[in-house]
């Protein structure tokens, strides 16, 4: 584990204390409902029936009640839902067809939610799908898909469908590095059927960030990437998230401007992704032979999934809740981010090319390897040339000291440690960062253990020795 | 104070006197024990006179007797009793003299009356040394053989008898009564081994008593035995080949020849051999299994019948291998950045007489370039950028880049479309199918209808696994095999000179010890270089060669094929700048301890890591994964000066062959004179293995480039690979010219080499013996099989000495 400086273990401290102070002042009993929290969803859902554009469909006015009555037990006051046929160009709308904003009608910027509820016959049955379009972040949900078999359990499998698509928002309001407190959109109404809320531990968060113009409209909507909230605690309107990112400060406060930072809710969704790993430079080269690992948040043991091809991808496994990858280049670990299984289908990840900093690792394992070997035989040698000397045998002692004498000694292996710290490229700041150690301490290794002067003491005795046995 | 002395001597001196008599005497009784306890030749010499009266007299051996001696004629003569008294005898007075050798002549027969044979053949042996010329010394000897082979024989220990006989008839053959007892002894030992079904120990018997008595009527008697029991298995052979089992008939008639070579016999194993035409391959160890794998010989041997590959290697070239495609034609077009394969007409799998097309070839070939596949070849996914298939017989292959030698790469089975997804062992699309299967045999059967059958191609390759070399020396010279596969190094010039060639293969076989990567003490690469260093690789090599000719082989410091001589195509992957690692074993043993005490430190921190963890609440971090490689060096030990742990107790596996028996025994010998404890273990090497430290692989890389990759890439054969040694490979795969390539090749090599990754030993030359009679075997071999379809069986079956008649 690593361990951390002091100084950041008081700066850590003094922030999760300075939070803890603003999650108290917000506690429920000093909260004053507000219209994000108080106010209901604005909800519609749009029926597309294709089989009969141009006739209105004699079972649509029975779902509508049904799903009217459905949301009425379960959800309660929570959504404000209307029931419209499709229009235009909604009418023939496929599953995973998305339209641009300027073709949604202008009535949806007054709604929170809007349900693409599409439904088709098939083998004599009902096939379902539906999508929902969050308003405020102008982003399409995953498509959800159901069939049943009657008519009399449309209404219910409809339901459960809108239920399964619906993406509840929460207020970032309070953050920390890895800590943040939301306040939860219509937080104030809870759902009649409180096991059915989405919005409970152990959900996850997509933070997005709205830039608006004057007009309140949208400059630029984006998600923060690589980072997720997950629920931990719930109170009322408010929930206590942990923070999972892969940048170092993913939910700044510093923002200037119109900007508001929501949270929405995702779903693991039952499908491979792709990852690709590319280098961070501009250059974007697919990284080949990175080992990607995976590990839960509350995991001990991490799960290798593989390496990436020469195209530096990895096909990702499905999964039903969050893991953290873990992208390696040999022992080092490049990378560290959140990933939703299945939520996207390509995920691209840059990280520093890792290959010369791994080529000079190699470079000094091999020479860390051959010290120690010229060390011991050092060693081996001068204990033989003493023993001989012991007994007298001056020329074999002379013979090992001229084997002891070839040995490659620490002038050869400095040269050899500066003259390839000399090929790396030293614009690359990274790399020097992350081999800069590494050089400095082999050649301590060097200067401490290849020290000449046992040879020249050895060299000495048996100088004398012979002069001795000359006389 | 000398009176005081000398009274006490007055009162005592008797007694004293006493026991010096005492100690006196028990003296010359000891003496006088051992002269007695002595043997007579053992004795100083002396002659015995007895005179007219009957008395013995002993006297020192005579010297100068008279020539013509008269009844008055006086000799002198000095008693061995009285020695320095001398006495004259008259000549007539004197009834005999017996001189020493005599005497123990006679000792000897006395001995042999008393069935004391171990005693007289000392005394045998003294007289035979120091009076060789001694007349009765023959007639002794040879009763003494006679007796004590009779004495074997009422003790029933008929072997010792026979030999003892044996040995007699070298000596006087007409011996008398020896020519009737070797009867009687060889008819009963051939009832013995009759008994055992051991005809061919009965046929040594009557051979050799042919050879001695060419008529004896026991013989005779043997051969009539040994005949009527072949001509009741050639009956047997017969019904089966009524029957149409071929092979049954042609089995037991092989029997009845080994029993007796009836001519009956003899002509069923050649008409057998002309109906269906049989090649015989001794092989030191069977397939197990039909994947090819670079560690596993007989499998790649035998996957050549199975199946045919996309490109098959010939021979060692310029520029990697060289390649042909026995599906149609190969061409490289466009400066080499596109490939066109064009199919021969007809083509069909074996398995379902489904045409094999274009869309198959395709599929294989993008199989190679998904990452997901088990085929994913990382140089052709890069070079790839379209496959197409214009018409059913045709594919086209562009790249985005020329690879350097595309043909190497497509060196793996062909699978059909719908083969690839999972894909299972390679489709049979071979010239043989498996037929019948036992412990020491596998039976190869022609596919019928397959695309490139040979006109006189064998209809059946048998292969019988041979414990033994020498056994398979015997069984190639006896002619019951055609081929023998693998020779070892210590029998090449053991070969007969006439009838047998010997060839050569074009790679060796490159053998290394593979660690286990889930045991932590082998994990260090410092411990590693320790038992590397502690062999004496050099003296392994020689001891396998028995002081024939290394002819290629030597030790070599990487598992890449090393060049044999100056401008050996092999060796394009070897560094030769870089020498093998020499026998140190004081610096192996302390790199061993080193590498032991940094373990142990590490586990003992570990401990203290997991203590305090515990005991704070702290989980484990899961971004630890494995150490960092400063982390791998030995952290400071708090107990330098303690006394090392003990060394390591290992267990090496090797596959089940003599040459790998071998060479781990004497490995094992290396190592335990440092101290270690080690447990050899045969498996098969496709047996997954459990617990075990260190496996014996013999390798055949052929085409490195590819070669490589298969061993150190992602789940390589090889296990766990490092990061820096994976990169070299990935680095050797984007060369973009042979230059470079050599240059990340010869990188590859020093890491594998600084790294070791395994542990090399040495590359050995492998060798086929061939019998003439098998015509159109190629001379320069890559696979045996590589041209069985040209092979030409022999008409007729050279039986060897088995089917003379003695």
């Amino acid at each position: 584990m690593n361990r951390c400086a002091p100084w950041l273990v008081a700066i850590r401290l003094a922030a999760v204390v300075a939070l803890g102070g603003v999650f108290l002042a917000a506690s429920p009993a000093a909260w004053a409902a507000t219209p994000w929290e108080a106010d209901p969803y604005q909800v519609r859902c749009v029926l597309i029936v294709p089989w009969r554009p141009s006739q209105p469909w004699p079972a649509e006015e029975h779902l509508r009640r049904a799903l009217v009555r459905q949301v009425d037990a379960v959800v309660g006051a929570a959504w404000q839902l209307d029931v419209v046929p499709a229009q235009g160009p909604w009418t023939t709308l496929a599953p995973e067809q998305e339209l641009p904003w300027d073709q949604v009608p202008a009535a949806w910027e007054e709604l929170d939610k809007v349900f693409l509820l599409g439904l088709s016959q098939h083998q004599g049955g009902y096939q379902l799908w539906c999508r929902e379009v969050d308003v405020l972040s102008r982003r399409w949900g995953p498509a959800c898909r159901a069939s049943c078999r009657s008519m009399r359990l449309l209404p219910r499998v409809a339901f459960d469908l809108l239920v399964q698509c619906f993406r509840p928002l929460a207020r970032i309001d309070t953050t920390d590095r890895k800590k943040a407190l939301v306040q939860l959109r219509c937080g104030t109404r809870p759902w009649r059927d409180r096991a059915a809320d989405p919005m409970r531990p152990g959900a996850l968060l997509l933070p997005i960030v709205r830039y608006d113009d004057r007009q309140g409209n949208p400059r630029r909507i984006r998600a923060i990437p690589w980072t997720y909230l997950r629920i931990q605690r719930r109170e009322g309107p408010l929930a206590y998230c942990n923070v999972y990112s892969g940048l170092r400060s993913p939910l700044s406060r510093r923002r200037r401007g119109r900007t508001r930072m929501v949270a929405m809710l995702v779903r693991p969704i039952p499908r491979r992704s792709v990852l690709r790993v590319v280098s961070n430079d501009k250059h974007r080269i697919p990284l080949e032979g990175y080992e990607v690992l995976a590990y839960g948040p509350n995991d001990r043991e991490t799960i290798s999934l593989g390496w990436t091809d020469h195209r530096g991808e990895l096909e990702l496994p499905p999964g039903d809740r969050l893991r953290l990858l873990l992208i390696r280049s040999g022992y080092q670990v490049l990378a560290r981010i959140p990933y939703v299984p299945g939520l996207e289908r390509r995920i691209e990840a840059p990280v520093p090319n890792d290959d010369q900093r791994l080529a000079a690792e190699a470079f000094l394992i091999a020479l860390q390897q051959e010290v120690i070997d010229v060390v011991i035989q050092r060693q081996i040698l001068i204990r033989r040339i003493e023993r001989r000397l012991a007994e007298g045998d001056v020329g074999t002692a002379q013979q090992l000291l001229e084997q002891l004498q070839r040995l490659p000694g620490r002038n050869e292996f400095e040269a050899r440690i500066t003259r390839y710290q000399q090929r790396l490229d030293p614009s690359d700041r990274w790399l020097q960062a992350r081999t800069q150690r590494l050089f400095r301490d082999t050649l301590t290794l060097v200067a401490r253990y290849l020290n000449t002067r046992p040879i020249e003491l050895i060299a000495q005795a048996v100088q004398r020795a012979r002069a001795k046995a000359g006389k | 104070m000398l009176q005081a002395w000398l009274c006490c001597w007055k009162k005592g001196g008797l007694a004293l006197l006493a026991t010096l008599i005492w100690l006196l005497g028990n003296s010359l009784a000891d003496t006088a024990l051992q002269a007695q306890e002595k043997r007579l030749y053992e004795q100083d010499p002396y002659d015995e006179i007895t005179l007219n009266d009957g008395t013995k007299l002993r006297v020192k051996p005579l010297q100068d007797l008279p020539k013509n001696p008269k009844g008055t004629t006086p000799i002198t003569v000095e008693l061995l009793d009285h020695p320095g008294e001398q006495y004259r005898i008259r000549w007539g007075e004197i009834a005999q003299i017996r001189r020493f050798p005599q005497l123990l002549l006679d000792k000897v027969n006395q001995l042999v009356d008393q069935k004391q044979f171990e005693e007289a053949y000392d005394y045998l042996i003294h007289i035979k040394r120091f009076y060789p010329k001694l007349s009765g010394y023959a007639e002794a000897f040879q009763r003494f053989l006679w007796h004590e082979a009779q004495h074997h024989l009422q003790q029933g220990r008929r072997d010792r008898a026979l030999q003892l006989l044996h040995y007699l008839q070298e000596q006087n053959a007409k011996y008398p009564g020896l020519k009737e007892a070797l009867g009687r002894v060889v008819m009963q030992k051939a009832q013995e081994y009759l008994r055992r079904k051991d005809y061919e120990s009965v046929r040594h018997l009557l051979q050799d008593l042919l050879k001695r008595y060419p008529k004896h009527p026991a013989a005779s008697q043997v051969r009539n035995t040994l005949e009527a029991e072949a001509r009741k298995v050639v009956q047997q052979a017969q019904a089966r080949w009524d029957q149409g089992q071929l092979f049954a008939a042609r089995k037991l008639a092989l029997r009845a020849v080994r029993i007796w070579p009836v001519p009956e016999a003899v002509q069923l194993l050649q008409r057998a051999q002309q109906r269906v035409p049989l090649v015989r391959v001794a092989v030191d160890r069977l397939a197990r299994s039909n994947l090819p794998r670079l560690d596993d010989w007989a499998a790649l041997r035998v996957a050549r019948l199975y199946h045919r590959r996309l490109a098959e290697l010939l021979a060692p070239g310029p520029s990697g291998g060289q390649y042909a495609c026995p599906w149609g034609k190969l061409e490289l077009m466009d400066l080499g950045s596109r490939l066109r394969l064009t199919l021969r007409a007809g083509l069909t799998w074996n398995q379902d007489n489904r045409p094999l097309v274009a869309a198959d070839v395709a599929a294989t070939l993008a199989a190679m370039a998904d990452s997901r596949h088990p085929f994913y070849q990382p140089a052709w996914a890069a070079a790839v950028r379209q496959i197409r298939t214009p018409d059913t017989q045709t594919v086209e292959v562009f790249f985005s880049r020329s690879p350097l030698n595309p043909l190497a790469l497509l060196n793996r089975p062909l699978y059909g479309w719908d083969q690839l997804y999972p894909p299972l062992a390679p489709p049979q699309n071979g010239p043989y199918r498996l037929g019948r299967q036992t412990k020491d045999r596998m039976h190869f059967v022609a596919v019928e209808g397959y695309f490139a059958t040979g006109r006189n191609q064998p209809r059946e390759i048998v292969e019988y696994h041979f414990a033994r070399s020498q056994d398979a020396l015997t069984a190639l010279r006896y002619g019951e095999v055609e081929v023998w596969d693998r020779v070892p190094p210590w029998l090449k010039n053991a070969l007969p000179k006439q009838g047998v060639r010997l060839q050569r293969y074009a790679w060796p076989t490159i053998h290394c010890l593979v660690f286990n990567p889930d045991k932590p003490l082998l994990r260090q690469r410092t411990f590693r270089r320790g038992l590397l260093y502690a062999l004496n690789r050099q003296a392994i090599l020689e001891y396998l060669h028995q002081g024939n000719d290394l002819d290629g082989s030597q030790v070599i410091s990487a598992p890449l094929p090393a060049p044999r001589k100056a401008g050996d195509l092999i060796g394009y992957a070897y560094d030769e700048t870089v020498a093998p690692r020499p026998f140190n074993p004081h610096l192996g043993l302390v790199l061993i301890a080193l590498a032991q005490r940094a373990m142990a430190a590490r586990e003992q921190a570990d401990r203290k890591k997991d203590g305090a963890e515990l005991s704070s609440g702290q989980s484990a971090d899961p971004r630890a994964g494995k150490r960092s490689p400063q982390a791998q060096e030995p952290p400071k030990d708090e107990n330098e000066d303690s006394p090392p742990p003990p060394l390591p107790k290992l267990v090496l596996v090797h596959p089940p062959s003599e040459t790998a028996r071998i060479a781990c025994r004497r490995i094992k010998a290396y190592w335990e004179r440092l101290g270690m404890e080690i447990t050899l273990r045969e498996a098969d090497p496709q047996q997954p293995l459990s617990d075990y430290d260190l496996r014996y692989v013999e390798l055949v890389i052929q085409e490195p480039v590819v070669d490589v990759y298969r061993l150190f890439g992602q789940q390589g054969l090889l296990g766990d690979t490092p990061a820096y040694v994976r990169l070299a490979i990935r680095q050797m795969a984007r060369a973009p010219d042979w230059r470079s390539l050599g240059q990340r090749l010869r990188r590859l090599h020093q890491l594998l080499h600084q790294d070791v990754t395994v542990l090399p030993l040495w590359q050995l030359s492998e060798y086929a013996a061939v019998r003439e009679e098998l015509k159109g075997v190629d001379q320069d071999l890559v696979n045996l099989y590589q041209n069985v379809e040209r092979w030409v069986p022999p008409k007729k079956l050279t039986l060897g000495p088995t089917a003379q008649v003695p």
